[in-house]
């Protein structure tokens, strides 16, 4: 009896904050936000989007409405079978409530659970700085991350995947949408409470920006997605020829790869202070203004390791044409660029050349 | 617990039958608890919306096509019909023992039995229909004042209405019956604001299912013929020590469950050092734990009666098991750690949620840590029936340690 | 407080006296000024100190080529007669007409060359519907330059020895956005893409001229690099009214003291 009363007592602990959107202050000092920004905030967000429970999908965004009620709510069954609250089934512990990467698993994890509030997403088929697919996101649900805490999500039915990236597609132009009224009202003061014409102006110039900005690559497949060209079938003294022109390259001073990956693909380059876009801004000029930042973010700064190629867990997935689309259109949000020639840039590396970088990598991980 | 002591040695005690009855039980208790452990795992606990209804149907008039059709459902009205035979059991268990055993202390104990298992079921329901108390409160503010005022108001009327005539005018009545209405206030304040947080309502439902199955255990244990044709004490210097040491192991172990249940129930948007503080106890726990459990064996192993050394190393046993699967179900929920892959072995491994190993390693984790608990409560109860000090002082001696064991545990 | 400060103070509120400092103007007028249905504004902001020492920054990837060059930290130079370099002056207000001369003169590329391990310039304005941003290595190594505008695709170009790479910004940002190499960490730079013209960044001398502004009170925000939005107590959030009248409208010298820049 006692041992129970003392369970009641510990449970009690660790209480559930209500379910509701979380405002975004990352990198505010919070003594600075006055209670009126932060309704004036919470207030046209809630317009916008609605909440967690009763989320509100404007029809100017192009989302599947359906999709994303199947998804957002409470955990629920049907008699069918039929799921509802998939995200917070599955995904909230890790990414939040509200798409920001900061559940109550993300410390850990290394690295951190995506926060979806940035708009950017790692493994995508898209060229470098394009939104990814839906097709992407769905990817990464079948397929998990490998040596990471993102689970494989294959046993899921096809309706609650599709209603997965919705939400997560509506998360994150959510997060963009708060970011940019969070800089409105904040860094730039805007007169409060806010008029309808700044939240309309607000809402064109992040929520419809961004949606457009998920939109493009699925409207123009031939202007934003990569498509690896065939892979050259080898025979063995032409495959040792590839490996060995590969190395060059990775080698080469013009690809760099060493820099990061270190010259023998280990992950030990010189440059091993390298943090991706979520990180960075926690980082400061100085070790006193980084302590200073770590204050200002619900999650302490995390470093990010360049590949090692040697252990052959490839994040984003091991086919040769998943690494193609890494070294050609890099890792969106991170220190590793696109080496394939894009618009305006004549790119590092040309097809082939991506091959036998790629044909290199796959050898030093033994996949070859 | 510490029970065994103050039975009347007089003539036949208890019934067969009762002993048979806890046994049904707890074999089935065992299994309702993997379910319970599987209907968390696989997130099925709101499968079924209306309690104790089946989407409309009695529970046990629900079709059984229905019932197997989908998995989720199968597995939480699956968890009801087994909950509910537990429930039948639980009764049936507490009337032999009501009617049947001499001692004072086991017709209690079935009655509390009886009292669990309809908190535990209240909290299953609870756990499924809290939404719609949470509703209500959303929908309309004052509902946990006005139901706990009423409470408090009816408890008030019933003591002015049962207590004596004369009585009514003294200030001690008065003052006993506002304290006894403010309890209740008290009492149904907490158990509406209770009802309203599901996850603590699964916390709590996941607490006690251990706690009742031990209980479960106890009984087969009490109930037993070797128990009640009890020898003489085996008598060492170190009873004392063992019999402390085996109440702070069951103690330790109930303590594990309830951290291991905070873990699994973490809501989603808590900060996010609250699961390092969860899993940091659990494993400090899980050490302490096995130090003492291992302890424990080192000072029976050579002395005691095989009920005892043979329950501590059953105990070890099911321990390490449930260290090798507390470890599994790390990995197959959150993968390796990193300190594991870069400083020991560069291993690859791609959660597979709901997968079969990690659907697998956490309920059997689950289910097999509440039968650590059985096992360690059973040792406790035998080693305080089977072993002794030596005859000389041994009582007063008896007296400390059982208030230096009383102490432990409270802390 | 110099009585210089009371007297822009002054200025800044009632806008009354804009024409009186047209007279002390150091920068010769031309063409647009001339005109009288636009106004230019310009002014000095000066470091009131001593120049700080510029901090020799760590040189510790591709040594053999880096290591040559004393690469020094960029985030608050001071020209030699304590001129502030690097402010951006940029127009808060909405933009209501650019003259047609503006939109014509404008180049068509704004550059930035890897050149000796460090960017060249260190900062950068760009006006998006009329200019593509050109990215050159002159290096004997592998460049890169990334940055992530608000809402706007992020860029992470490799540029390789001898080659370049053009970009386009599709949507303005409110403030300058900071361009790093992932290669180089030291290396540093910030471009300011907006849909006007109406941005200076103080040069060598910590002078700045905003040519060809539609005549009116106008806001406009300060921003330096290591003070984010240049905050003091006479512009609050960095920011400052005037009333622009048709021709030179001189803000004067500006003293801005020390601390503001001290790095955080």
């Amino acid at each position: 009896m006692v041992f129970f009363s003392a369970a009641l007592v510990v449970s009690g602990c660790g209480q559930s904050e209500s379910p509701g959107f979380r405002i975004n202050l990352d990198g505010y000092d919070p003594a600075k936000v006055s209670q009126a920004q932060r309704e004036a905030i919470g207030e046209a967000m809630e317009e916008f989007f609605g909440t967690p429970d009763v989320p509100r999908v404007p029809q100017e965004l192009g989302l599947d409405a359906e999709r994303i009620a199947v998804a957002a709510g409470p955990v629920e069954g049907r008699a069918d079978g039929a799921q509802h609250g998939v995200y917070r089934q599955h995904c909230a512990v890790c990414h939040g409530i509200s798409g920001d990467g900061a559940g109550a698993l993300a410390t850990t994890v290394d690295p951190y659970p995506r926060d979806f509030r940035l708009g950017v997403f790692k493994y995508t088929t898209t060229r470098a700085g394009a939104k990814p697919l839906r097709s992407d996101l769905r990817r990464i649900l079948l397929r998990g991350i490998p040596s990471t805490g993102m689970p494989s999500y294959a046993q899921l039915t096809d309706r609650e995947l599709a209603a997965l990236v919705e939400y997560v597609v509506y998360l994150s132009i959510r997060g963009e949408t708060e970011r940019y009224l969070v800089q409105r009202v904040i860094d730039e003061g805007e007169y409060l409470p806010l008029g309808a014409d700044v939240k309309e102006e607000v809402f064109d110039e992040a929520a419809v920006w961004a949606a457009e900005s998920w939109a493009a690559p699925e409207q123009n497949p031939e202007d934003t997605v990569v498509v690896p060209p065939p892979r050259p079938e080898y025979t063995p003294p032409q495959r040792a020829a590839s490996i060995e022109r590969g190395k060059q390259l990775y080698a080469s001073k013009n690809s760099q790869c060493v820099q990061c990956h270190g010259p023998k693909g280990d992950g030990d380059g010189e440059n091993d202070l390298l943090y991706d876009d979520w990180n960075k801004p926690k980082i400061g000029v100085t070790p006193e203004e980084t302590a200073r930042l770590a204050r200002l973010y619900r999650l302490p700064a995390q470093k990010l390791r360049a590949r090692n190629f040697r252990e052959g867990a490839f994040r984003g997935g091991g086919n040769p044409e998943d690494l193609y689309l890494r070294v050609y259109a890099g890792i969106k949000g991170t220190p590793m660029p696109a080496a394939g020639p894009q618009a305006g840039a004549g790119g590092v590396l040309t097809p082939e050349e991506i091959w036998d970088v790629v044909n290199y990598v796959l050898s030093l991980s033994g996949r070859y | 617990m510490n029970s065994g002591r103050d039975l009347p040695i007089s003539a036949l005690p208890s019934s067969r039958a009762a002993h048979r009855a806890a046994w049904v039980l707890a074999c089935a208790v065992f299994p309702l608890i993997w379910m319970g452990g599987l209907v968390t795992t696989y997130s099925a606990g709101m499968a079924v919306p209306d309690w104790p209804s089946t989407y409309g149907y009695n529970l046990f008039l629900y079709p059984l096509a229905s019932w197997l059709e989908v998995w989720d459902v199968f597995l939480e009205h699956g968890h009801r019909l087994l909950g509910a035979a537990v429930g039948l059991s639980t009764i049936w268990l507490a009337i032999l023992l009501w009617r049947r055993d001499s001692r004072r202390l086991l017709r209690w104990l079935g009655v509390i039995a009886l009292g669990g298992v309809c908190l535990q079921g209240t909290l299953g329901g609870l756990r499924v229909t809290g939404s719609s108390i949470r509703q209500m409160t959303i929908a309309w503010t004052p509902a946990p004042l006005f139901l706990s005022a009423s409470a408090g108001l009816f408890a008030l009327a019933a003591q002015v209405v049962l207590g004596g005539g004369a009585e009514r005018r003294s200030l001690v009545f008065w003052a006993r019956s506002a304290a006894v209405s403010a309890a209740f206030f008290a009492l149904a304040w907490f158990g509406v604001d209770m009802a309203r947080d599901q996850l603590f309502l699964a916390k709590m439902h996941g607490s006690t299912a251990p706690a009742f199955f031990a209980l479960a255990a106890c009984i087969i244990t009490l109930t037993s013929p070797g128990w009640i044709a009890r020898g003489p004490a085996q008598q060492s210097a170190s009873a004392g020590r063992v019999q402390c040491l085996a109440v702070v192991v069951t103690g330790m172990i109930y303590l594990q469950i309830v951290l291991g249940v905070n873990l699994r129930h973490i809501a989603p948007d808590a900060a996010p050092w609250w699961f390092l503080v969860w899993v940091w106890s659990h494993l400090i726990v899980a050490g302490a734990a096995a130090v003492l459990i291992v302890w424990q064996w080192l000072a029976v192993r050579r002395w005691a009666p095989p009920a005892v050394t043979r329950r501590s190393l059953l105990l070890a046993g099911l321990f390490l098991l449930q260290l090798v699967l507390g470890a599994t179900t790390w990995v197959t929920n959150y993968g390796w750690p990193l300190w594991f892959t870069t400083l020991i072995l560069p291993v690859q491994y791609t959660v597979v949620a709901e997968g079969l190993w990690q659907v697998l390693s956490t309920t059997a984790h689950v289910g097999v840590g509440s039968l650590c608990l059985v096992v360690a409560a059973s040792t406790a109860l035998w080693s305080r029936r089977l072993l002794a000090l030596p005859a000389t002082a041994a009582a007063d001696a008896r007296k400390t340690d059982a208030g230096q064991a009383r102490r432990k545990q409270r802390r | 407080m110099s009585n210089k400060v009371h007297r822009r103070r002054f200025l800044s509120q009632t806008a009354a006296v804009a024409a009186v400092w047209t007279a002390a103007a150091k920068t010769p007028c031309r063409a647009l000024a001339a005109n009288d249905s636009w106004g230019d504004l310009t002014g000095r902001l000066v470091y009131d100190g001593a120049a700080p020492e510029r901090e020799r920054l760590v040189v510790d990837k591709d040594v053999d080529c880096c290591g040559k060059f004393d690469i020094r930290d960029e985030s608050l130079m001071v020209g030699a007669d304590g001129g502030l370099m690097n402010v951006y002056v940029y127009l808060r207000s909405k933009v209501r007409a650019i003259p047609p001369e503006l939109q014509k003169t404008v180049e068509k590329q704004v550059l930035l060359d890897n050149r000796d391990c460090i960017f060249i310039p260190h900062c950068m304005k760009i006006w998006n519907s009329r200019q593509e941003f050109y990215i050159k290595n002159s290096d004997p190594v592998a460049q890169n330059v990334a940055f992530s505008p608000d809402l706007d695709q992020p860029a992470n170009i490799v540029i390789p020895v001898d080659t370049d790479a053009t970009w386009k910004f599709n949507r303005p940002q409110r403030k300058p956005v900071p361009i790093a190499c992932n290669y180089h960490p030291w290396e540093s730079a910030y471009i300011f893409p907006v849909d006007h013209p109406y941005v200076a960044i103080t040069g060598e001398d910590g002078t700045f001229t905003i040519r060809g502004l539609p005549l009116g009170e106008l806001e406009f925000q300060f921003w330096h690099e290591r003070t984010d939005f240049l905050e003091t107590r006479d512009w609050p959030r960095g920011r400052l009214t005037v009333a622009i009248r048709a021709g030179l409208n001189d803000l004067g010298t500006i003293k801005l003291p020390p601390v503001l820049f001290a790095k955080k």
